[in-house]
């Protein structure tokens, strides 16, 4: 009797245990053909053509710039460096976390609030608006004097939106995510919109993501790019 | 009865100083994260063909698409196209390529026994840069330029 039951515990182990192998796959690479396009302030407009590849272990953004000029650009938490030919041309020391970048909040399932939670935001108002589930966050009180309020907004628990205001409760920018495409369990916007607001005019800006690939094996050279100190 | 008034009107004022920081100023809605369709597309329309014909043409340089259309030639003289105003940095010493074999060219045609000179700079440039077509082109019309001029100069002088 107790060969049974000891048989059958195993096999509902071995059962739930596959189960919960199957649906929680882990997600650590991102890599995509990416075009974004601008206007600056005189109304030129930009391109920027390549392909961005993240490892979230790494934690360095690295992008292949093939248009208009081919260069790799890559992003850790405290210095940006663009890179030509084999050469640093540029190195730009700012602080900019990778971990709330879109890529790695993507990887580790937390999109859907960008990440506010972590970084130290509290959710103050939850409202349902036109399919449109919106939250507004307030910043921590460390930082309530400097930073303002975000909301966000998501349709389908997938993000959709996050406004940014001002200390006056004004819009500074805008972002909306649509698009979103799914590889194997991996839900990621196919196209990103980030609208400026200033005194008399606005500036659009629209991201595309194409030849989206998770858990790519190969271009470990991308995924972990060494800059060459000359 | 008047005191009942003013008594109505400072409880009131006490409540927006006291709690005036939890009233929401801002009122939540879904226009808020709307935006203008029609002007994203108008405001991309000549970027959405531009991007086509590099998905289409892939290796295509700037120069061939200004050909096309001279609309995209801003990308030319753009601080995009050459965010730190360095345009070129290949050949060694971080020398910009053309003015790396126009100097050897140029010294190398006046001695004329150091004609060589040219090709060998365009050569490291070409190996330099790990065969980048668009430097090893500079590098060419460097070495053409700087060869005629040093042959110029040398003509010049010995007359």
């Amino acid at each position: 009797m107790k060969t049974i039951h000891i048989k059958g515990l195993l096999l509902l182990f071995f059962i739930f245990g596959n189960l919960n192998i199957t649906f929680s796959q882990q997600f650590h690479r991102f890599s995509a053909d990416y075009t974004v396009k601008y206007k600056d302030r005189e109304g030129n407009p930009i391109m920027k053509m390549g392909r961005v590849f993240y490892d979230s272990k790494e934690k360095k953004i690295v992008i292949k710039n093939g248009f208009p000029v081919k260069e790799h650009i890559i992003y850790n938490d405290t210095s940006i460096y663009y890179i030509r030919v084999g050469n640093i041309v540029d190195h730009v020391s700012t602080i900019s976390p990778v971990e709330f970048s879109i890529f790695h909040l993507a990887l580790n399932g937390q999109l859907s609030n960008y990440g506010l939670d972590k970084a130290g935001y509290t959710i103050e108002n939850v409202i349902k608006d036109k399919g449109l589930i919106i939250s507004s966050w307030l910043p921590s009180e460390k930082y309530k004097h400097s930073l303002g309020e975000i909301l966000v907004s998501t349709k389908d628990k997938k993000l959709y939106g996050i406004v940014f205001l001002d200390l006056n409760e004004k819009i500074v920018s805008k972002h909306v995510f649509h698009k979103y495409v799914n590889i194997e369990g991996f839900e990621f916007p196919s196209e990103v919109i980030r609208i400026r607001y200033f005194d008399n005019y606005e500036l659009y800006e629209l991201t595309s993501y194409k030849k989206i690939e998770v858990n790519e094996s190969g271009n470990d050279e991308y995924y972990n790019y060494q800059i060459q100190k000359k | 009865m008047v005191f009942m008034i003013y008594y109505k009107k400072i409880l009131i004022v006490l409540i927006f100083v006291l709690f005036g920081n939890f009233i929401h100023a801002i009122t939540l809605s879904a226009d808020l994260f709307s935006y203008d369709e029609n002007k994203l597309a108008e405001e991309f329309r000549e970027l959405d063909y531009l991007e086509n014909l590099i998905i289409e043409n892939p290796g295509i340089s700037i120069d061939e698409i200004i050909e096309q259309n001279s609309y995209y030639k801003y990308f030319l003289n753009s601080e995009i196209s050459s965010p730190l105003g360095i345009t070129e940095i290949s050949a060694p010493g971080k020398i910009p390529s053309f003015w790396w074999a126009f100097s050897l060219s140029i010294v190398g045609s006046y001695t004329i026994y150091g004609a060589v000179a040219g090709p060998i700079a365009v050569g490291v440039v070409y190996f330099s840069t790990k065969k980048n077509k668009d430097e090893t082109k500079k590098a060419i019309y460097g070495c053409l330029t700087g060869t005629v001029l040093g042959l110029g100069i040398r003509y010049l002088t010995t007359l």
